[in-house]
């Protein structure tokens, strides 16, 4: 698998680490128990679109927002988590 | 030379100029130079090359190709030794060492060749069926014995001498198979420019016939915008057009060359494929269709053209309705006799064959059901041909099955990045494959230099009208004949192993392939699978399309696990660190340890001591006069900005908030989920300016959390973080002389306990100039410096702190004494074992209630506050001299040795010198409120006796802190 990394450009999967699911926020100081919980341990395991964190760890250090096909493992989109500006 | 009986003038790959000698079973044979062993042994006439795998039946060679079934020999003697490699593959050397395998004593009188009266309980299943009971039989009895059964060759046990490399490479366009439809295609497509590279598994290009393509080879390797990579294959196709191969760089040598690696890992990365893989001619299935003697009709052909070698002298072909004319004319020529061709389209069939190291004679069977045996010592089967659709297959790809063509062919022929051609689409004649193939190509440039694919419709319009002009007769199999009919001739499966799984219920490919083994074996099904699914088809009474094919993974071939090792192997298995002061702890005779990527330095001996005695000398020097650590693993991280300390607020359970310019604090990091991550010291250096540490073990996953925590977290923040972990050589300087030792090396800077109290941090000078941050915090407990200077004067400081400290008697220690001291102090490291909480480490105080912080909320879950948990505290044994190890168990005094009661483990253990006593931390339920409890210390792992010991504070030394503020 390769992914376009905004900065670096199309890499190779070793470069990366997977940290998983993008979609989940963390709750705000204060909020219930339940909701922490959720951030933490409750994932959807999704066949198919799937949005998930991925950090370019052997390139530029970035955290990326990748949406990827789980079945297909085709990338549709790759962004930065924090727009540095220095995007290609 | 004589011995070369089935030698022919004219093998096209053959220089008779250069003779080779060689040997297989210890006998000595010669061939020329482009022969292969199979060829060579062939020419020798030597026909009877191998023992099979189950039934241990005589075997030959089959096939003139990589997935050759039969004739896999053991290459070489000693280290170099290699099992199961395809004679067919193997490039004759001068001197070839090379040996028949599963025989005992010898291939000719093989003691195990009585398996095949066995043969009717070794049937399908037959392991499941047998070796159920007793269940201990199986490690002990029936698995070595059944092992040295059915083997296959022997690896040599001993360390490979060679070298084996990886290189990734980028092209535009990536060519599999160099036949005559990859030469094509990869002309065409290399005119426009394009960078285009041409993988082929042999050692030359051509594939099945080449004549007439010379001008064509030689075209393409004169273009400087082509690369071409014979006796390379293909393995695996990867995601986002990422393909795996392995060039066997030096296989066809005795010894590599100088800095010559055996073989050479590809990583190619490519923008298109073009897939000209080809096809594989496939068998038939009748009784004794394993005799040696019985060839593919194209490797016959093959044997006599391009190496000059007659497989025989008198010859039956059976084809399932292919006229063979090619072969027919070159058997012709080189005086070979065809005493008849059975074609299975008029009704005739091979009934039997005669013979049992070689063939004999053959029995057929006509129309109208009349027999007659015809004497010959050669079999040429033409079954028709498989497409090779494997690599398709990786990508998801089911097989087509095609009536026309009697074959499994692409579902899809072209796709956004690929396109495929030749004989895996379906061609069956050259001048259709090369047509089609220049075709592709054109297309291939026509999408590289712009995008739009105009002529895709005649690229699918050619392949169309070829499958519909096709009308290949359907047939696998004799109807008549005995019981040894192979369908896959690597893992010895008979037609009626087959019809055996289907009659005890098994109806997927899948299914039955793993019951019965069939397509199991190194060849990986490419001989056997299409006849499988054929007699399924049979007994199942669906098509061959309903059937459907099994699955194909990488790799495509055997791949040898040294090239995947690449370099990783022996001291580059994984890179290795080392500090700025590798070179000077070297110097001074410093004992290494490896610690994750680093190689620290452990103890420093002096001659004669052990290291215990080393151990103990190091920690009383640190105890009583001064010593010196390197620290220089641990992780730094440069943090600025304006939200700094409120960001260090969040990332630490901790406050940060208060801490002034020139102070450093101890900070406990916690996972988000409540459990501690990771601890280590912040410093202020400036209003926006942090110096943080990390342990050494998890300043990569610190690094990537707080990135995490910055980046997506809280990305509002103004801060910049920086990893300056390698930047910076560190050295604990610890003692009650330190400061004296201190003052010396830095005479610029005031070091007093006044101007530096404990906790304070300076930047200043030292040495002759040199940058330095100066930290006064203590791991061991003492009185302690942590001296940061750049990475490059890490020596220097070592040196100097050696030499000004002579006086005092400094002593280096290493990591071991390190530790000794900490678990004397009572700090905290091993305890950080992700499943320990700040409460647990008795630092429930340091998690602040008046901010929110990664981990806060869930530390709180009734789980993780339990009273019950373990909690860390020290362990002293009643007798000092009991030694107990980490990892050993607690239970109360009198309670079972159960896991019910288990009340925890020892975490740290040590001999302490300070205190003449062994010491331990351990994780104890309740442990705070059993201090002064004796409880037993048990090791059943190691067989140790238990050892009775009193909980007390793991404070051991000096609990109230009054030396490290001294």
């Amino acid at each position: 698998m390769r992914i376009p990394c905004p900065l670096c450009g199309a890499r190779p999967l070793e470069e990366f680490v997977y940290r998983g699911d993008a979609t989940v926020t963390r709750p705000e100081e204060g909020a219930p128990m339940e909701e922490w919980v959720s951030y933490v341990y409750l994932r959807n395991n999704p066949k198919g679109a799937h949005r998930e964190h991925w950090r370019h760890v052997a390139g530029c250090g970035s955290w990326l927002i990748v949406d990827r096909n789980t079945l297909t493992h085709e990338i549709t989109r790759v962004a930065e988590v924090r727009p540095s500006g220095d995007a290609r | 030379m004589s011995g070369q009986i089935n030698r022919l003038s004219g093998g096209r790959r053959i220089n008779p100029e250069k003779p080779l000698r060689f040997t297989f079973d210890g006998k000595s044979f010669v061939g020329y130079e482009g022969d292969t062993l199979a060829s060579a042994l062939l020419a020798n006439g030597v026909t009877f090359v191998a023992r099979s795998f189950k039934y241990h039946r005589p075997r030959g060679v089959f096939t003139c190709d990589p997935h050759e079934p039969n004739a896999l020999v053991q290459l070489r003697n000693g280290a170099r030794q290699e099992p199961n490699i395809p004679a067919t593959m193997i490039e004759l050397y001068d001197g070839l060492e090379a040996s028949s395998q599963n025989r005992w004593p010898s291939l000719r009188f093989d003691l195990l060749s009585v398996n095949q009266l066995l043969a009717p309980i070794f049937v399908a299943g037959f392991y499941y069926k047998t070796f159920k009971w007793p269940a201990k039989f199986w490690t002990k009895i029936y698995e070595p014995v059944i092992r040295r059964a059915a083997g296959l060759g022997r690896l040599s046990g001993k360390i490979d001498p060679d070298s084996y490399e990886k290189t990734h490479h980028h092209c535009d366009i990536l060519v599999i198979g160099g036949g005559v439809a990859g030469i094509e295609a990869a002309r065409v497509v290399a005119q426009c420019g394009a960078r285009v590279t041409l993988v082929e598994e042999h050692a030359r290009l051509g594939g099945l016939d080449s004549a007439g393509f010379e001008d064509s080879i030689a075209r393409l390797e004169a273009m400087e915008n082509v690369r071409i990579l014979p006796r390379t294959m293909v393995f695996g196709w990867y995601d986002d057009n990422t393909f795996g191969a392995v060039e066997q760089v030096s296989d066809h040598l005795e010894v590599p060359g100088a800095n010559q690696p055996r073989q050479r890992m590809w990583k190619i990365v490519t923008k298109q494929v073009i897939l000209a893989t080809g096809a594989h001619e496939r068998s038939l299935t009748f009784a004794n269709n394993d005799r040696p003697g019985v060839m593919l009709a194209s490797a016959a052909e093959r044997y006599i053209r391009e190496y000059g070698v007659r497989p025989g002298r008198r010859a039956v072909v059976f084809t399932a309705g292919d006229k063979c004319d090619a072969l027919v004319e070159t058997m012709r020529e080189a005086g070979i006799e065809l005493a008849a061709i059975v074609d299975a389209s008029k009704g005739e069939e091979i009934e039997d064959v005669r013979g049992s190291t070689a063939v004999r004679a053959v029995t057929l069977r006509g129309p109208d059901g009349r027999t007659r045996t015809i004497a010959c010592d050669l079999v040429c089967v033409s079954g028709g041909w498989n497409p090779a659709v494997q690599l398709l297959a990786q990508r998801g790809q089911k097989p087509r099955w095609s009536e026309n063509h009697q074959a499994f062919l692409p579902q899809h022929m072209a796709g956004d990045d690929f396109l495929c051609t030749g004989s895996l689409a379906g061609l069956e004649t050259r001048a259709d494959c090369v047509a089609h193939a220049r075709m592709t190509g054109a297309l291939a440039a026509h999408r590289y230099s712009c995008p739009a694919s105009a002529n895709l419709a005649e690229f699918y319009g050619f392949l169309e009208k070829a499958e519909a002009s096709a009308a290949r007769h359907p047939f696998f199999e004799s109807a008549v004949g005995g019981s040894k009919k192979f369908i896959d001739l690597q893992h010895d499966v008979t037609r009626g192993d087959v019809a055996l799984a289907t009659r005890e219920g098994y109806r997927s490919v899948e299914h039955v392939k793993r019951y019965t083994t069939m397509g199991m074996a190194t060849d990986q099904g490419k001989n056997s699978n299409i006849h499988g699914i054929a007699a399924m088809s049979k007994s199942l009474g669906k098509s061959m399309g309903q059937v459907g094919t099994t699955g194909f993974r990488p790799p495509y071939r055997p791949v040898s696990i040294g090239a995947l090792a690449g370099r990783s192997r022996g001291r580059q298995w994984r890179p290795i660190l080392r500090t700025p002061l590798h070179g000077w702890v070297e110097e001074k005779g410093g004992v290494f340890v490896e610690s994750g990527l680093w190689h620290r330095s452990q103890y420093f001996p002096e001659p004669g001591e052990t290291m215990q005695q080393a151990i103990k000398r190091e920690v009383l020097a640190a105890r009583n006069t001064v010593g010196f650590c390197d620290v220089s693993t641990l992780g730094k991280i440069d943090l600025q900005g304006p939200d700094a300390a409120a960001f260090l607020n969040k990332v630490y359970c901790n406050g940060f908030a208060k801490l002034p310019v020139g102070k450093a604090r101890y900070g406990l990091m916690l996972r988000e989920d409540g459990i501690v991550f990771d601890d280590g010291t912040v410093t202020r250096l400036g209003e926006e300016h942090y110096f943080i540490t990390t342990t050494s073990a998890e300043s990569d996953s610190v690094l990537s959390h707080i990135e995490f925590c910055h980046q997506v977290l809280w990305p509002q923040m103004d801060i910049a973080l920086a990893d300056v972990s390698e930047d910076w050589a560190g050295i604990a300087l610890a003692g009650p002389h330190a400061r004296s030792v201190l003052q010396r090396i830095a005479p610029d800077m005031d070091v007093s306990n006044d101007a530096m109290p404990f906790l304070a941090a300076r930047e200043g000078t030292i040495l002759d100039g040199v940058r330095a941050r100066l930290f006064r915090i203590s791991f061991s407990g003492e009185l302690a410096f942590e001296i940061y200077v750049p990475a490059r004067h890490g020596r220097a400081l070592a040196e100097a702190l050696e030499c000004e400290g002579q006086e005092f008697g400094i002593t280096p220690y290493g990591v071991e004494a390190l530790d000794v001291l900490r678990i004397e102090k009572g700090h905290v490291s091993s305890e950080l074992n992700r499943f320990t909480t700040a409460s647990d480490l008795g630092l429930g105080m340091m998690m602040s209630t008046k901010k929110d912080y990664v981990g806060r909320t869930l530390s709180a879950r009734p789980g993780l506050a339990d009273s019950d948990r373990e909690a860390v505290v020290g362990l002293k044994p009643l007798d000092p001299s009991h030694s107990f190890r980490q990892g050993a168990h607690i239970f109360s005094k009198g309670a079972a040795i159960a896991p019910e009661s288990d009340d925890g483990y020892v975490t740290s253990s040590a001999w302490s010198p300070t205190l003449g006593s062994h010491i331990g931390i351990a994780l104890v339920r309740r442990g705070r409120e059993r201090l002064g409890e004796v409880i037993e210390i048990v090791d059943p792992l190691h067989g140790e006796r238990p050892v009775p010991a009193e909980i007390v504070s793991h404070h051991f030394f000096d609990p109230e802190n009054e030396r490290v503020r001294s």
